[in-house]
């Protein structure tokens, strides 16, 4: 990042991204609960970073800028999406978004279930307050620690923490009876406003 | 031990953030605990149904864009394929420079000829047509003088033309501006006259007015 805010190094900026894609896009993704949004999110998160490089302090860990820069992007994001819907005729969470998920190898029965559970997580977690949303994603998924989430948040540990418990109970209540039941894969079909990408 | 362990100490354990000691501890209190074995299933069958969303793995996206590198490998051995046989049945290096050197002398040689032959046919042709064309431009000059005198002469006499024109016109406007203002003036002096006339009377009847009354009446000389 040195390079980058020093000498407008654009080989250590592509270095940069090469490391930070995945992670960041995973974020977004996860926080506005759109794959496709989440690219584009992420894209906007890095010329965000190019275009305030001068105004990191190399004093401060480059993870936490980049990942306050990313949160921001998603607030204003989902912001955004609430004010569109507000102003809609839709239902919130019948827009068409689209799930990405894994399946390797897998039948098409099962790869249909797996999508089916993916996207129960995501709505799950698209229907949990942002505070708690924004503590499970960075904890579960993108394995920051607790300290490192306050740093980040600006809020102290034991607040991470018990938003975490928090969040985990209410996902329970959410997700614990949909996963639970072993669905038939041949009788379930995925609903008309899903679009399913294997 | 306290009673129960915070939900804070909890997560610290089931996201493994707690030292050795701790999480002996807490698992210590797991064991014999019921109502902490109950919340901490829950937690962790929440973490449990979390995984079902993945991203896609950067193995996946390789996979993807396989069939883009399976094609851009096939071009590269096309190419690397080609490459090899185009050098194979190609004349060597040396025989390219020999041959390369051979084709620069007769070249040049050529050029060097041509050049002395075009120059030499230059210099003849010049020689037969200098005095023709020595001729050519004296008459040529002469007609061009003749052409530019009677070009001056006709310029001159529309000069002068115009010249008359513009003279009798202001002549024309001349005595046009000096009968307007001789008609005016014979008007204001018309008017002037009228006026002082006029003024005449009005002074002829105040006088006589002011004769009357400074007549004496008359008295008896009795």
């Amino acid at each position: 990042m040195r390079r980058v805010q020093a000498d407008d190094d654009a080989q250590a900026f592509a270095q940069l991204m090469e490391r930070w894609q995945g992670p960041i896009q995973g974020l977004c993704t996860r926080m506005v609960g759109d794959a496709h949004r989440g690219e584009d999110l992420a894209q906007d998160v890095f010329t965000r970073l190019y275009s305030r490089r001068k105004t990191y302090e190399p004093t401060a860990k480059f993870s936490t800028f980049l990942w306050r820069i990313a949160l921001n992007i998603c607030y204003d994001e989902l912001r955004r999406t609430k004010r569109r819907r507000e102003f809609s005729l839709d239902e919130p969470g019948d827009s068409d978004i689209a799930i990405e998920f894994e399946a390797d190898g897998a039948a098409p029965d099962q790869r249909m279930v797996e999508g089916e559970r993916a996207d129960a997580v995501r709505r799950a977690l698209v229907e949990l307050a942002e505070p708690y949303r924004v503590v499970v994603v960075l904890r579960h998924y993108e394995g920051l620690k607790f300290r490192e989430i306050a740093d980040v948040l600006g809020i102290p540990e034991g607040t991470v923490k018990s938003r975490m418990s928090e969040a985990l109970t209410q996902l329970g209540q959410t997700l614990n009876p949909i996963i639970a039941e072993d669905p038939e894969p041949q009788k379930r079909a995925p609903r008309a406003n899903e679009r399913l990408l294997i | 031990m306290k009673t129960h362990p915070n939900a804070e100490e909890w997560m610290s354990f089931l996201y493994q953030e707690t030292s050795s000691d701790q999480t002996s501890e807490l698992d210590a209190h797991l064991r014999q605990c019921a109502e902490c074995q109950r919340q901490v299933a829950q937690w962790r069958g929440s973490m449990a149904s979390l995984e079902a969303w993945k991203m896609p793995s950067a193995a996946r996206r390789q996979r993807r864009a396989a069939p883009v590198l399976q094609w851009a490998a096939a071009a590269a051995v096309v190419l690397a394929v080609g490459f090899g046989v185009g050098r194979m049945t190609s004349p060597s290096s040396a025989r390219l420079q020999q041959l390369e050197m051979s084709l620069r002398a007769e070249m040049e040689t050529k050029l060097a000829a041509g050049r002395a032959e075009m120059a030499a046919s230059l210099d003849r042709r010049n020689a037969e047509m200098a005095p023709a064309v020595q001729a050519a431009a004296g008459e040529a000059a002469k007609r061009e003088a003749e052409a530019l005198l009677v070009k001056f002469a006709k310029s001159l006499d529309g000069q002068r033309e115009a010249d008359r024109d513009a003279f009798v016109a202001a002549l024309r406007n001349l005595e046009e501006r000096r009968a307007t203002e001789f008609a005016t003036l014979r008007k204001d002096l018309d008017t002037l006259a009228v006026n002082a006339d006029d003024g005449l009377s009005r002074t002829h009847e105040t006088l006589m007015e002011l004769a009357s009354m400074a007549q004496p009446p008359a008295t008896d000389p009795r």
